[in-house]
């Protein structure tokens, strides 16, 4: 009774994960630049400061 | 029923294999671990569905994966060179029959823990290895957990699915593996992602540990006690409320105590009187011969060269008469005693090359995790806070099983070598990580360098 409660238990978790990983795609790659979530809001810079840089880009090439 | 159950689970890993071929190694990693065909099979037993699962996942990775990050690292080269020279040992064995048989499961783990850390390219399938791993000891651990707190324990009283003693269903290997499983159980408990971490995971993580702490206690194996004081000492390392953690250390201990049988208790008190006690007296006899034999060969027997042991020696024996004790000495001879350490099977079978190459494997094992962990400590988030953690729960692993490994001889415990073959995956990964974005950095600098010189003037400084 143990032996079945035991062996179907854990069987029942594998199967589970094993159709999570089937819809996965990063099983197979995975992108290594990836940053995390904080660090990638604080780089990008707000409209405003796109703006000004643009103006800064643009007063140079001229 | 049963037998068509487990069959069918296999069928269908074989099966969900062909959508994607990784699914191979995890069904490889679960057929070694639970040994399902062994389980009262009569269905598969036509099948040899290890050696199946052995080559899908060789094959499944040699045509269908991309092998663009192929690197082969310094601990593959170590395990490498182990097989080759427990290869050269065989060929001078003093038991060839036996040493044989023991090259033929020794060679495929080796084998198995070079090949492991090339599939293993991504987060996720170290993560799924992991978890296939923990799950599938954990179908033994459960049932052995369940049983021992149901009063079926004692020493070579416990049965486990299959009862031959091989791989980690021999009881003393089983109580070292599954301590050294609890620290990767706990890591899923705050980073998995196939089972995000809530209530559910917490509470299965919680059992499925209370069950690991249960095995060294069914088994009546004294080396696990000796692993779970290891790591109870080693989490100190990383908890972050160290006295709450005592604490409630303490307690599972007095909580534990009802569950102790009086024959646990009566065998644990014997780890103090080694003098007395017949399989102790025997271990450091053994000690004793293979020291003399490698005195003699020093490249070692080859395997299962203990069976050439024989030994005689005093043992104190107790006579209570009375109101008097005598103690009176009696002899005791031994033969074909097995090694009962890691660290003396190596030497004795593989010679000091041998022991000198499975002691660097180790070592190596536990540098290179502290150098990762100390990278990655303070580090959280999804993308840089699981490697240090993963890194210290497989040092702890490495360490508890070199604890285990010295009263026991599991130098090439298939379980221990997968474990041996995830800390390589997780060094290749961070560094693959690493140079990818040495190399981005790199790339940006020189498009800055290159806008810089088409505009004729200095680089733009802000760039690094």
């Amino acid at each position: 009774m143990i032996d079945y409660f035991a062996l179907a238990l854990t069987h029942a978790l594998i199967v589970i994960a094993l159709i999570r990983l089937l819809s996965r795609p990063e099983l197979d790659s995975e992108d290594l630049l990836a940053r995390e979530e904080e660090e990638v809001a604080e780089a990008e810079m707000s409209p405003r400061e796109k703006r000004r840089a643009r103006a800064r880009a643009e007063a140079r090439d001229a | 029923m049963l037998d068509l159950a487990l069959f069918l689970s296999v069928i269908g890993m074989f099966l969900l294999g062909l959508r994607k071929p990784f699914i191979w190694v995890l069904a490889y990693l679960y057929i070694d671990i639970l040994a399902p065909q062994k389980i009262g099979w009569s269905l598969a037993q036509l099948l040899p569905v290890s050696l199946v699962a052995f080559l899908l996942a060789f094959g499944g990775w040699a045509v269908a994966e991309k092998k663009d990050g192929f690197r082969f690292s310094f601990r593959q080269g170590i395990l490498l060179a182990l097989l080759i020279w427990c290869f050269i040992t065989l060929q001078w064995a003093d038991y060839p029959d036996s040493a044989a048989e023991k090259w033929a499961w020794v060679w495929k783990a080796l084998v198995f823990a070079i090949f492991l850390p090339l599939t293993l390219t991504t987060r996720l399938r170290i993560e799924s290895a992991m978890l296939i791993m923990v799950l599938t000891a954990g179908a033994i651990i459960i049932s052995a957990g369940l049983k021992t707190v149901g009063g079926g324990g004692g020493y070579g009283n416990l049965y486990l699915f299959v009862n031959d003693n091989s791989n980690i269903y021999e009881s003393s290997t089983l109580a070292t593996v599954s301590i050294a499983l609890i620290p990767i159980i706990l890591w899923f408990t705050r980073h998995g992602t196939i089972f995000p971490p809530d209530w559910r995971v917490k509470g299965f993580a919680a059992a499925l540990i209370f069950a690991c702490l249960m095995i060294p206690i069914g088994t009546e194996a004294r080396t696990g006690l000796l692993c779970i004081a290891v790591l109870g000492m080693m989490l100190l390392r990383d908890v972050k409320k160290r006295f709450v953690y005592i604490g409630a250390a303490a307690a599972l201990g007095l909580v534990s105590l009802p569950f102790l049988p009086s024959s646990f208790t009566d065998r644990m008190a014997t780890i103090k009187e080694a003098q007395s006690e017949q399989s102790a007296s025997t271990r450091m006899q053994v000690w004793a011969w293979t020291l003399d034999y490698v005195e003699r060969k020093p490249l070692g027997g080859g395997f299962d060269v203990y069976i050439g042991n024989s030994f005689s020696y005093q043992m104190p024996v107790k006579e209570v008469d009375g109101n008097t004790t005598r103690v009176r000495y009696r002899e005791v001879t031994e033969s074909s005693r097995a090694f009962h350490s890691s660290w003396f099977e190596m030497l004795g079978e593989q010679g000091w090359p041998g022991l000198f190459i499975w002691t660097l494997l180790h070592i190596t094992g536990i540098v290179q995790m502290e150098r990762i962990r100390r990278r990655y400590a303070g580090k959280t988030g999804k993308i840089e806070g699981w490697q240090g953690p993963l890194a210290s729960a497989l040092q702890f692993s490495n360490v508890i099983y070199l604890v285990g490994a010295t009263f026991q001889g599991i130098a090439f415990q298939p379980v221990i070598l997968m474990l041996v073959g995830l800390q390589i995956a997780l060094a290749e990964h961070v560094k693959r990580r690493e140079s990818a974005i040495d190399k981005a950095a790199f790339k940006a600098v020189k498009a800055a360098n290159k806008r810089a010189d088409a505009r004729g003037s200095a680089p733009d400084p802000a760039i690094p």
